[in-house]
């Protein structure tokens, strides 16, 4: 009982930072946008805009755990389905909102791209720098986060001894050696990201697992 | 003052329209100097605020900054922090 209580705090206090965000990121877009218009400045709309998807995401994930993580955490699981499925099923609003984010963070580059100027010979393309990064890091992070339920799921419901956890563990690994990538600055991480997920459908066709 | 290899052009703009909201009307020699910018970027974006009615040319080849662009000043002014916060160099 006390779980699902605290369960039920959590799902509330991030439904309402969600809906606060969702609020700040529309005032922020409109204010992107009016100064925009008044500069003439097309890259500053383009940021707006970026914000305005980026709320749309913080509402669709705010539904999302309404929707699906309040009979969890009131202790109702649906259709007697196994506890596992309902808590991913609790999840995914945050699923169906990472499209919205990858378009507003590849709008947010766009817009820095647009807006910066090339000065005393020097490249505008790295004053978009710390977006796309940002965009690679959360890209990872939402693929982690999708793997590591794959690779749950395969624990509980495949087949015993089968090669669908070295799959999902190789995927695993490929992101998170990506998502290192920006605080070592080994190019190293780079290339073994790509070779773990090129390895990792061969585990699926070795003797042991492609049967 | 350090010459920055990229900026954005609200910071220019910015940059024009404090030089000349402070000093008043001044010549695009002045300017270059105000908005540590080289001339060709100099002239494009004061072609761009003339064609936005941010600045207006004054006899003697000067620029003076409109009542637009006292507004579009302000709201600039209001917001530098989000504006760099979100990754654009002022």
């Amino acid at each position: 009982m006390r779980e699902h209580a605290a369960v039920g705090v959590g799902v509330y206090l991030a439904v309402l930072t969600a809906f606060l965000g969702a609020a700040a990121s529309l005032y922020l877009g409109r204010r992107l946008c009016r100064l925009s218009r008044l500069v003439g400045d097309r890259g500053l709309c383009i940021g707006g805009c970026a914000l305005w998807v980026y709320a749309a995401g913080l509402l669709v994930e705010a539904l999302g755990l309404l929707h699906a993580a309040i009979p969890l955490a009131h202790g109702h699981l649906a259709l007697g389905r196994p506890e596992l499925v309902e808590r991913l099923l609790a999840g995914r609003g945050v699923l169906l909102a990472s499209p919205f984010y990858a378009v507003s963070y590849t709008l947010s580059a766009v817009a820095i791209y647009v807006s910066h100027m090339e000065v005393d010979g020097g490249s505008r393309l790295y004053a978009a720098v710390p977006l796309i990064v940002q965009l690679y890091f959360d890209f990872n992070l939402v693929l982690l986060a999708v793997l590591a339920a794959a690779l749950a799921g395969t624990l509980r419901y495949g087949r015993p001894g089968a090669a669908g956890p070295i799959y999902y563990g190789m995927l695993i690994l490929s992101h998170a050696a990506a998502l290192l990538l920006p605080y070592s600055g080994a190019p190293e991480l780079v290339y073994a990201s790509t070779m773990l997920r090129g390895a990792a459908p061969l585990a699926l066709l070795a003797p042991s697992g492609g049967r | 003052m350090t010459r920055r290899k990229y900026r954005s052009q609200a910071g220019i703009i910015l940059d024009i329209l404090e030089a000349l909201e402070r000093e008043g009307p001044l010549p695009a020699t002045r300017l270059m100097y105000h908005a540590n910018l080289p001339y060709n970027r100099l002239k494009e974006t004061l072609a761009r605020m003339l064609e936005e009615g941010l600045v207006e040319e004054t006899g003697e080849k000067r620029y003076a900054i409109t009542q637009r662009g006292r507004e579009a000043l302000r709201v600039l002014r209001e917001s530098r922090r989000i504006l760099e916060s979100l990754g654009y160099r002022l």
